[in-house]
């Protein structure tokens, strides 16, 4: 998108630019394969294009909540949401951990975190998600989420201490 | 060795994927591409809609009087509101009931103003010995009610 386009395109663009990644990894903590995730980001824009893009893109904070909402009503209408966590857990210990054929060491460590996060329940997925992706303050996360600030903070405790065996060299 | 909580954070954080994969980036700018809903379109074509109605509503109101007329006169009571009510009859008199001294009471005029009759009419008594033609007319232009309140 070049310069010379409308302003509010062009500020829109640059949003999407600047925070899109987020909003994918932000969605990614909700659905079960990463093409559910990019449907999702994408469906979420599309809709806040049509309503508002003839106004500055929104809060970071809202879109991220739009998101929520709408995988979690995507999560309440499918069959139980116990039985897609545990089936997803299932094709998580399948699919994701084949090894690449040859992974960067960035790759290598995305894909560390990521299965390391998919063994925690939702609730601390989105926290770490928001704190340490979206960079959202714990009063933020509180805001979007629904929960006193210091609840937000100590799932976020709880998220590191739950990690950090999954994620720590091993000796 | 466990990760110390900087160390943690450093590493989920850098871990991340900062850019969009490129199909989801190039369906967004696709997206940007189609011009946005314009405002309050929703709200625009609805009002448009109900003015249609109330346009059309309008019309077949009129159009209903136009062509059969209400043969019903309105009650002749007047009230507080309108002390006085009025009716002009094709040969220009003009029957009027008004509230005199606390009472309901008929006055005729002719088409050139002179009071032809004036009398009371608030009871039915009263109505009955009304003189013709006055009876018979005022009869003929409205349902009387039983009897004629004087107004509060």
């Amino acid at each position: 998108m070049s310069r010379d386009a409308p302003d509010h395109l062009y500020r829109w663009s640059r949003w999407i630019h600047d925070h899109g990644w987020k909003l994918l990894a932000h969605a990614r903590q909700f659905c079960r394969l990463t093409h559910e995730a990019e449907d999702l980001v994408q469906e979420v824009m599309t809709e806040l294009w049509e309503k508002h893009g003839h106004h500055p893109p929104p809060d970071l904070s809202f879109v991220l909540t739009r998101i929520r909402q709408r995988a979690i009503d995507g999560l309440r209408s499918s069959r139980s949401r116990d039985r897609r966590e545990e089936s997803w857990q299932n094709e998580q210990s399948t699919q994701e951990i084949l090894p690449p054929d040859s992974p960067s060491d960035l790759e290598h460590d995305r894909r560390r975190v990521q299965i390391a996060l998919d063994q925690l329940p939702l609730i601390f997925r989105e926290v770490v998600s928001l704190k340490l992706w979206s960079d959202l303050t714990f009063e933020e996360i509180a805001d979007l989420l629904s929960i006193p600030k210091n609840t937000a903070a100590s799932r976020y405790r709880l998220a590191l201490d739950k990690l950090r065996p999954l994620l720590s060299p091993l000796e | 060795m466990m990760l110390s909580d900087a160390e943690l954070e450093t590493l989920i954080r850098e871990s991340a994927d900062r850019q969009l994969p490129e199909p989801l980036g190039q369906e967004l700018q696709r997206v940007l591409e189609t011009p946005p809903r314009t405002r309050n379109s929703k709200l625009l074509a609805t009002a448009a809609l109900l003015t249609l109605v109330a346009i059309l509503s309008g019309v077949c109101v009129w159009q209903a009087f136009s062509c059969n007329p209400p043969t019903r006169t309105p009650a002749l009571q007047p009230s507080c509101d309108n002390p006085m009510v009025s009716i002009m009859k094709p040969n220009g008199t003009t029957m009027r009931l008004v509230i005199d001294q606390g009472k309901t009471t008929l006055q005729v005029h002719d088409a050139q103003g002179r009071l032809l009759y004036s009398g009371a009419c608030e009871t039915r008594e009263e109505r009955e010995q009304m003189p013709e033609p006055y009876r018979t007319s005022l009869a003929q232009l409205s349902d009387w009610p039983e009897s004629l309140n004087p107004p509060h």
